[in-house]
């Protein structure tokens, strides 16, 4: 073989880590619902609908178990009667339309009393060891009673009413990991199905999309003897919403490691695909029809948040250039992903460009999917400070890392406008305005910027050879930010390479950043700090994924 | 009722940043709670008590503890370390399990990274005194052992004065952030 690539890295964190690139990611094979239903169509997951006691006003609970070849888990859901005045997206709400747990195992009737007692106070009730996870939705009421309307006259939903909302009910919170007395991930970490990142909470939601799917169309049957199902493929076309504010966004900084291990197995994936010397004629098939689905795509994406409107029209124009480039170029030169890589990154908006690193991961499955197991992390594993090394490795840790921090003029108002902080009221993460709210005092750690660009003040003058160990004793406010720089300087995507307290940053960013990974689509930014996802939407259900690809349905057909 | 490791964690992070610690040093105190948790002590009580009693003559074990794992270079099997009086001393052995496992001695009484905490009755000794500690590192190449249980006890008591401390860290409401800080206010009625 001639003319091989150059050895092609990764790309460099300093691209990648931006806020605003972030903000542009897409969901790919590698997202964490995608590496769910692979698993699930691979191991032959089983499902079965022990229990469905609702009544014609929609009020009693459902069990829908999974059984995985080893275990059995069981979304238990609630379904209430809410009065549409208490029907808030806002995590701090206090009713829900559903309220969900995911129990481990198949639950007995002293179970399902003990979470109906628990599971509709969510934040207010207390789950145990055999609880995996706690959830509620609301319903799109819109939609929810155009669908029920329907289904009782004996029509089918339409189409357009679909693709405005996308979903039936949006949930506002999916806990796991030991939160509300929930099992910690320690407890199921090592089981293969819960290997990879968030598979409890993408589980969670799936079975919730299947329950809601269920109880539409009962309360339709509710209404009507003459009622009908929804057609099959209609049916698949919902997913599951998801509003997200500002509790999700800290996350990402407080994860590091995992952070890194999630950003790090895409961009091996990037760079893998970008390696590969030529491409078959049926990979490049592949490619073509999923660009084309994926354009589709678009005219499916509603938002109207002036920022991802402006984002999706460029995105568009990017589609159009990809096209036209592709109709030109063709792929069967040599290093045909690298070439069209290359052209992407001059030719194309950080949209387009991040959507197409998606896409040109999607052929290659073989070569891509088997770093699910990669993505986890343990965070602990990398707490421990290395005391012997000296301010000479600590400052050009800083420098490479924190470069960018170290440069900003911190004196600049703007450039510390904001304060991450928690609310007394609500215990959620907030974002104040310094200079206008008392709010400095109650500061979380979460400016890594300002804090790196501190610590590097304060080694100003300091021998090349002392340790760390000596700096932490005379400056021991400096230890979060010295374990967090040595993370940085191990795991080369530990870190934004943005200011997180800036006047122009966008927490949404984070939010999507994050999202993405789960598997979103259609991101629609409700504010600055506010977005809403579909997640699921054209997936198969459990009792037809045995019949259908885990893959080929986020590009619909 | 029980609590998982990450939700004493949490609480125990909180409360000790709310009692004055810097962040750096309450994430170790988190962390040495939810270690001591997992081997069925009742850490998170400990640390309650141990908040609110802060002996001035006797050292931080967190600090302390700390201290020895960033200096840990010339530590080796076998090293014993004398520390004078250290409060709570039952705190420093997550940090010697971080250093390959150990054992703390005060007085006649001796506690071992290995052991089952949970059957131990800590003497009140081991938290009062002014007498010295002495450390011992067995340095055994190990990979930390496994908790011995995921559920934590908390009394109600020690949640009391968690939370009590924990609260420092919340920042009281105004009109101003009631109405942008979580940018919400739009209808989700919809």
């Amino acid at each position: 073989m001639k003319d091989l690539p150059p050895e092609i890295a990764p790309r460099d964190p300093a691209v990648v880590m931006r806020l605003a690139r972030l903000g542009a990611s897409h969901q790919h094979r590698l997202s964490f619902l995608r590496i769910l239903l692979r698993r699930a169509k691979a191991d032959r997951w089983r499902y079965e609908r022990r229990v469905f006691e609702i009544d014609t006003a929609g009020v009693g609970h459902a069990v829908l178990t999974m059984h995985t070849p080893d275990r059995a888990y069981s979304l238990v859901a609630f379904s209430h009667d809410l009065p549409a005045d208490q029907r808030s997206d806002r995590v701090i709400a206090t009713a829900w339309d559903a309220t969900f747990a995911l129990f481990d195992g198949i639950p007995d009737a002293a179970d399902i009393d003990r979470l109906a007692r628990n599971i509709p106070l969510q934040e207010a009730g207390r789950v145990g060891e055999r609880e995996l996870s706690v959830s509620r939705a609301n319903r799109s009421v819109r939609l929810w009673d155009h669908v029920v309307d329907c289904l009782a006259k004996g029509e089918q939903p339409e189409e357009a009413k679909l693709a405005e909302v996308g979903y039936l009910m949006r949930t506002t919170a999916v806990y796991g990991s030991g939160k509300l007395g929930a099992a910690d991930r320690e407890v199921t970490c090592d089981r293969p199905e819960f290997l990879p990142p968030f598979q409890i909470e993408m589980l969670t939601v799936w079975l919730i999309r299947t329950f809601v799917m269920d109880l539409v169309e009962h309360m339709a049957a509710a209404r009507s003897v003459t009622a009908v199902r929804l057609d099959p493929v209609l049916r698949r076309r919902f997913g599951i919403g998801n509003s997200t504010g500002l509790g999700m966004a800290p996350f990402l900084i407080n994860h590091p490691v995992l952070l890194n291990n999630w950003i790090g197995a895409r961009e091996e994936a990037l760079a893998r695909v970008r390696r590969l010397p030529d491409a078959t004629p049926q990979d490049v098939a592949r490619f073509r029809s999923l660009v084309h689905r994926a354009r589709h795509n678009l005219d499916l994406w509603r938002t109207s948040h002036p920022v991802q409107v402006s984002r999706i029209g460029a995105l568009r124009a990017d589609f159009d250039l990809l096209v036209t480039h592709l109709s030109e170029a063709a792929l069967d030169q040599v290093a045909p992903w690298n070439r069209l890589w290359l052209w992407a990154e001059g030719a194309l908006s950080v949209e387009g460009q991040e959507a197409l690193a998606a896409l040109m991961m999607e052929p290659y499955g073989d070569l891509i999917d088997g770093m699910a197991c990669c993505m986890s992390a343990d965070e602990g594993g990398a707490f421990r400070i290395d005391g012997d090394m000296t301010i000479g490795a600590l400052r050009a840790a800083l420098r490479q890392v924190y470069g960018w921090a170290i440069d900003i003029d911190w004196a600049d108002p703007a450039r510390q406008a904001r304060v991450w902080y928690t609310s007394a009221e609500k215990l959620e993460p907030r974002l104040g305005d310094r200079f206008a709210e008392p709010l400095a005092a109650y500061e979380q750690p979460l400016s890594p910027g300002r804090e790196a660009a501190r610590l590097f003040a304060d080694l100003d003058g300091q021998p090349e050879d002392a340790t760390t160990a000596d700096l932490l004793q005379a400056h021991p406010e400096h230890r979060h930010t010295v374990r967090r720089l040595q993370v940085a300087a191990r795991y080369p995507y530990a870190e934004l390479r943005d200011n997180t307290i800036d006047a122009a940053m966008l927490p949404i960013d984070l939010l999507r950043a994050k999202l993405a990974f789960f598997g979103a689509q259609h991101f629609d930014p409700r504010s600055d700090r506010w977005v809403r996802i579909t997640l699921f939407g054209g997936a198969p259900f459990p009792d037809e994924l045995a019949q259908m690809d885990p893959d080929d349905w986020t590009y619909p057909a | 009722m029980t609590w998982s490791l990450g939700e004493v964690e949490a609480l125990a992070r909180k409360a000790a940043r709310g009692a004055g610690y810097d962040w750096g040093l309450a994430e170790e105190i988190g962390r040495a709670v939810r270690w001591l948790s997992g081997r069925g002590g009742p850490a998170a009580d400990l640390l309650a008590e141990y908040l609110c009693d802060v002996q001035p003559a006797a050292s931080c074990p967190f600090a302390v503890g700390a201290a020895l794992v960033d200096l840990s270079g010339g530590i080796r099997p076998g090293t014993e370390v004398e520390l004078g009086p250290v409060a709570a001393p039952v705190f420093l052995l997550p940090f010697v399990a971080d250093l390959g496992g150990g054992r703390v001695s005060r007085g006649d009484v001796t506690l071992a990274t290995q052991d089952d905490l949970s059957v131990v009755n800590w003497p009140e000794s081991w938290i009062w005194s002014q007498s010295a500690v002495v450390v011992r590192f067995l340095g055994v190449p190990a990979t930390p052992p496994r908790p011995l249980t995921h559920r934590a006890t908390l009394s109600h008591a020690g949640l009391a004065t968690l939370t009590t401390l924990a609260g420092r860290t919340y920042a009281p409401p105004t009109e101003a952030s009631r109405v942008s800080g979580a940018g919400a206010g739009l209808a989700d009625n919809d």
